[in-house]
């Protein structure tokens, strides 16, 4: 379970990006963040894993505060949350298994990491991540010779492979085609069903956050303005989060 | 006025400073054509020192090129392009790995703001001595012999590699490290699974270039240091050993076109 109790940050710029945040995300749900640009979704994603570090409030993922560790300890807390992103961050120079098993560096000392060994279980399990992701063929393919909807597999098999409680995607789909776009959303909703991980992911698409997400958290300049079933959000509330009616080709479309 | 006159008179004149730097260039021509005795007269002597060149080729002394008959193998001169080939290979391992270290310091990647001002001197220094220079300079503590050759060698390829290195880490795509920092991998697992394959292939395409260039300082820095085709280099200036020359040109420009080709292919491949 994840708790924001009063949550703000201030970027070093003056920037407040979020003035307050105060949320319960359970285990097992799917949540996806919508707003508009800048609106403190990403800042709000980010923070969970620390990738960005809260100034104000508290934040606790299983009953553990998480804004004060690091070191050694925030590794250990990372390498059970996943985090997909934007432009995928696969080392595109590198094999697909590669990128897969570097999923698991932080469960082992640097010396083995450092020498490439990893037990023959884990070898598996980074394949079974390609295989559930439907690319196992591509395991020694290059990164770089795949297309979008594949690097991103690629890099939901990595954080699979992390054998986390809890998967972060920022804009998953941002880069991507609007075919391609419904197969990786298909993974996620694949992984939140079968796996029992929880998913939280900033979306772009209101369309898409309404089909895939069980709950729908809008951000609007730094504050939740609405949390709840995505099955409740009406026209006003949309108007209310983007400050304006959406027009026909801001929505993916069916 | 209208805004396009306005800007109109905006466009920036160049005239001045073209006017400047065109007179600048033509002192420095000038001064330079002076200062190195060139004469056109004498530039009709090219075609003498080809013609001494081409004739050369005529009085090739085939058991001094393989080392037989009189001359033992080690006289020979394919000995010593085998000799210059060790040097310039082991020279640019010795950069090569020196070279790594002070390459990611002097990223700003790895090292930082301080690190890579550091490192970066480091390399200025190593750079600003021409191998010869430092040849001579280590021959106080090496000794004439092919050891001063590779070291020389070896120092000098640093200052490029770590530049180039360097480069090539900044250069790289950061987002990986990104996703690694997510899985929660520490500095040494970041430089093992997201630096170094992706600057592997630049890592190793430099130092192949510059392994083709140590071949080419290797065959003349025998000279001043043993080692190679030094001594026989020196000796074939006098004009009663052309043979000599004959015998260095048939084994030095095969070797290195041959180097150019093979590490131009391994190159190739390697992008």
């Amino acid at each position: 379970m994840i708790r924001f109790v009063d949550v703000k940050k201030t970027y070093l710029n003056g920037v407040q990006a979020l003035k307050g945040i105060n949320l319960e995300i359970h285990d097992g749900e799917f949540v996806a963040i919508i707003g508009l640009s800048g609106a403190g979704k990403s800042t709000l994603l980010r923070s969970i894993n620390k990738m960005i570090d809260i100034t104000e409030g508290e934040l606790y993922i299983d009953d553990v505060e998480i804004s004060s560790i690091k070191g050694k300890e925030l590794r250990m807390l990372r390498r059970s949350i996943g985090m997909i992103f934007q432009s995928f961050n696969l080392v595109r120079r590198m094999s697909v298994f590669n990128n897969v098993i570097s999923g698991r560096v932080a469960y082992h000392s640097t010396f083995k990491t450092l020498i490439g060994r990893f037990p023959a279980q884990e070898k598996i399990l980074a394949l079974e991540s390609l295989e559930a992701m439907g690319i196992l063929d591509k395991a020694f393919a290059r990164a770089d010779q795949l297309s979008g909807g594949q690097q991103q597999r690629v890099a939901l098999a990595r954080a699979l492979t992390q054998q986390p409680k809890l998967i972060l995607a920022d804009e998953p789909v941002a880069s991507l085609d609007p075919i391609t776009t419904i197969q990786v959303m298909d993974d996620f909703a694949k992984i939140n069903k079968e796996f029992g991980i929880t998913i939280i992911a900033n979306m772009h698409h209101v369309d898409l956050a309404l089909k895939y997400a069980n709950r729908i958290i809008g951000v609007k300049d730094g504050l939740v303005v609405f949390d709840g079933k995505s099955t409740d959000i009406t026209e006003d509330i949309l108007v209310n989060i983007y400050g304006r009616t959406l027009k026909h080709d801001e929505v993916l479309g069916e | 006025m209208t805004n396009v006159q306005q800007t109109y008179l905006k466009i920036p004149k160049r005239w001045k400073i073209n006017l400047i730097f065109s007179i600048a260039m033509l002192v420095a021509l000038i001064y330079s054509f002076a200062g190195s005795e060139i004469n056109i007269l004498r530039l009709s002597s090219v075609f003498y020192s080809f013609k001494y060149m081409i004739l050369a080729y005529t009085k090739i002394n085939w058991d001094l090129v393989l080392g037989m008959g009189i001359y033992p193998f080690s006289d020979g001169v394919v000995y010593m392009a085998l000799e210059t080939l060790a040097m310039a290979f082991f020279g640019t391992l010795l950069g090569g790995i020196l070279a790594i270290p002070l390459g990611f310091l002097s990223s700003e990647t790895v090292g930082g703001k301080t690190g890579s001002r550091i490192g970066s001197a480091v390399l200025v220094l190593i750079r600003v001595f021409p191998e010869i220079i430092l040849a001579v300079v280590l021959l106080k503590g090496f000794g004439i012999n092919s050891m001063t050759c590779v070291m020389a060698i070896g120092i000098h390829s640093v200052g490029m590699l770590g530049k180039l290195f360097a480069e090539a880490i900044d250069n790289m795509d950061k987002l990986p490290l990104e996703a690694l920092d997510a899985v929660g991998a520490n500095r040494w697992q970041k430089i093992r699974f997201g630096i170094l394959p992706q600057i592997a292939a630049d890592f190793s395409s430099v130092t192949l270039y510059r392994l083709d260039i140590n071949v080419r300082s290797a065959s003349v820095l025998g000279i001043v240091a043993a080692g190679g085709f030094g001594a026989m280099l020196s000796y074939a200036s006098a004009p009663e050993n052309q043979s000599v020359l004959a015998a260095l040109m048939v084994v030095i420009v095969p070797m290195i076109l041959i180097m150019d080709a093979i590490s131009g292919y391994l190159r190739g491949k390697l992008i």
